[in-house]
């Protein structure tokens, strides 16, 4: 006790200077916890295992096509990579929420904001930690696939170089979405404060309802469908833009539109709300 | 230094804290005691900016919590021992609690070191006891060598070594001249460790004195055994004392001195064979003075019948 005391003492003047609270040192306390936690490898890892799975078996499907007699599009082939992001998408969104709803379910969001009382600082930098992090994982995960499949693909020559701005474009689309999905996901996490909870409100928002609106006859639900997240997010890595499709820039803007007003009214939330 | 103006907060209609007003000073170590759901942990989390209060303000060293600019410099605390991811180490925890104010590694293993915690350093917490998650949380609070430390029951969970450990840590950082601000429900463990009281009872401030005088304010009893007791007891009621029978010929008296007692027993020739002094204990004391504000409630109501 007298050693620490003194040491106490001695350097406390020390360590005073430059010690106040940075939105940089939030990022950082937020990237320790996001690598200090083996449920973060586990979700990457089967996100990006998702991706390249999902990718490898519809590249078997063209090339099984191929052999009977029907030639895959070019636009078909190049959207092998991001075949398997609606799956990919889930587990990256876990994670994402995860960030900050385990938090309130453990309780650490007190430890935490008791750190770095700035709540919108807080929200931010696990905003900016996801998105980063989908950001990587999106790119890496359709790179990876691309390079993967390219064997499987040369069997009936289908295989293709990474050579247009198109598909160099269309890898980091794909991490350009995920950074929009992680975000979001971390929106849905903060409003809900519950990780069961809002892992469903991902996967409902991202998944169920645009299949089960697919799902209905009718311009409406077409209509709707457009613009839900995870298909007007789509449209980002789209090659061929169909009738009546929105164009990539808009689909990302719309995709935009959604996890901006879920962050503002997280954000909202966060500050007035006791934790 | 903590203080507190009229401090409220509601959940609907109940307050949980009405209208508190204190001052936690440095240099001593100051208990806060109070029933279960007497508003104790929720004004601790005002203190710190978790909660935000329906009225009154609180400072720390001068400022809302959420206006300082490095926190944990100012106010080290430890508020729920289970508030750590299981899945995190006990080291990686404190790490990333450091990042925020760029504080080294070095001081993590240093208060992990002080807190005994070492060898369990890359543990997941979910693995420690009560005991070691309650020492993590010590860790916690002393991370930024804060000038003003808020322990919310530390002492649960430890065993009687961490017990002592806590009563000497709590000390040695009131010597230094830090606000060392503590609560818990183990009188005992309070009437050894804390300079000064501040009790709350319902959301209400019922004391806020020095620990001594919390006991003898409510507990200074005399015990006395006399000869015809009814004319003695007569005597004191005249004077104004409070009086108790305790068993066989015992009374308790209380608001008049053992010599007040002696010197109208003599005067009135009356022989007094036993006359002691009881010091309540600070549970006793305790008791007493939440007693005491219930009393007050009913005594309120029956005044309004009639």
């Amino acid at each position: 006790m007298t050693t620490t005391t003194r040491s106490d003492g001695a350097t406390a003047s020390a360590r005073r200077d430059g010690s106040a609270v940075t939105f940089a040192r939030v990022v950082r306390s937020e990237a320790v916890k996001l690598r200090t936690l083996p449920s973060t490898y586990i979700l990457l890892a089967g996100s990006i295992a998702a991706m390249v799975a999902v990718g490898a078996l519809a590249a078997g499907g063209l090339v099984l096509a191929s052999r009977d007699g029907h030639p895959a599009a070019d636009a078909a082939i190049r959207a092998v990579p991001t075949a398997g992001l609606s799956f990919g998408q889930l587990l990256l969104g876990a994670l994402a929420v995860l960030l900050i709803s385990s938090e309130f379910g453990t309780g650490s969001i007190r430890p935490t904001l008791t750190a770095a009382p700035r709540r919108l600082g807080v929200l931010a930098a696990k905003a900016l930690v996801a998105a980063l992090l989908g950001a990587v994982t999106g790119a890496a995960a359709a790179l990876a696939t691309h390079l993967l499949v390219q064997p499987i693909l040369a069997e009936e020559n289908l295989d293709y170089r990474l050579d247009g701005q198109a598909d160099w474009w269309a890898l980091l689309a794909t991490g350009l979405y995920l950074a929009l999905v992680a975000v979001l996901a971390v929106a849905l996490g903060t409003l809900l404060r519950n990780s069961a909870g809002a892992i469903v409100a991902v996967i409902g928002l991202l998944f169920v309802l645009p299949t089960a609106l697919s799902m209905i006859p009718g311009e409406t639900a077409a209509d709707i469908l457009r613009y839900l997240p995870s298909e007007a997010g789509n449209q980002l890595m789209a090659t061929e833009i169909g009738d009546g499709e929105l164009r990539p820039w808009e689909g990302g803007l719309v995709m935009a539109g959604w996890t901006l007003t879920a962050l503002v009214a997280a954000a909202v939330g966060f500050r007035r709300r006791d934790v | 230094m903590i203080e507190a103006t009229r401090l409220t907060k509601t959940y609907g209609d109940r307050r949980a804290v009405d209208e508190v007003t204190f001052t936690v000073q440095p240099g001593r170590v100051t208990g806060f005691l109070g029933p279960n759901g007497a508003g104790k942990s929720t004004t601790m989390r005002m203190i710190l900016g978790l909660d935000a209060p329906t009225g009154g303000t609180v400072t720390v060293n001068g400022r809302p919590y959420r206006q300082h600019r490095a926190p944990l410099r100012q106010v080290g605390a430890l508020l729920d021992a289970k508030a750590v991811h299981p899945g995190r180490t006990g080291r990686n925890h404190l790490l990333a609690l450091a990042a925020t104010h760029g504080i080294p590694a070095r001081r993590v293993d240093e208060v992990l070191e002080l807190t005994g915690l070492a060898s369990a350093a890359r543990r997941r917490a979910g693995s420690y006891s009560l005991g070691m998650g309650q020492r993590l949380g010590v860790a916690a609070a002393l991370l930024g060598d804060p000038q003003t430390v808020i322990l919310d029951e530390p002492v649960n969970g430890l065993d009687p070594e961490g017990v002592l450990w806590v009563r000497r840590l709590t000390r040695t950082l009131a010597e230094q001249g830090r606000t060392v601000f503590l609560s818990s429900h183990l009188m005992s463990e309070m009437a050894q460790t804390a300079d000064h009281l501040i009790v709350i009872g319902r959301g209400r401030l019922i004391a806020d004195a020095p620990i001594a005088e919390v006991i003898a304010g409510a507990g200074a009893r005399t015990l006395v055994r006399a000869e015809r007791q009814h004319l003695l007891m007569e005597l004191l009621a005249e004077a104004g004392a409070t009086l108790e029978r305790g068993e066989d010929d015992e009374l308790l008296v209380s608001g008049m001195e053992p010599r007040e007692i002696a010197v109208a027993a003599h005067s009135a020739g009356l022989l007094i064979y036993e006359l002691t002094p009881q010091r309540a204990s600070l549970e006793e004391a305790y008791l007493e003075l939440t007693k005491n504000d219930v009393e007050y409630q009913s005594l309120a109501l029956a005044g309004k019948g009639n």
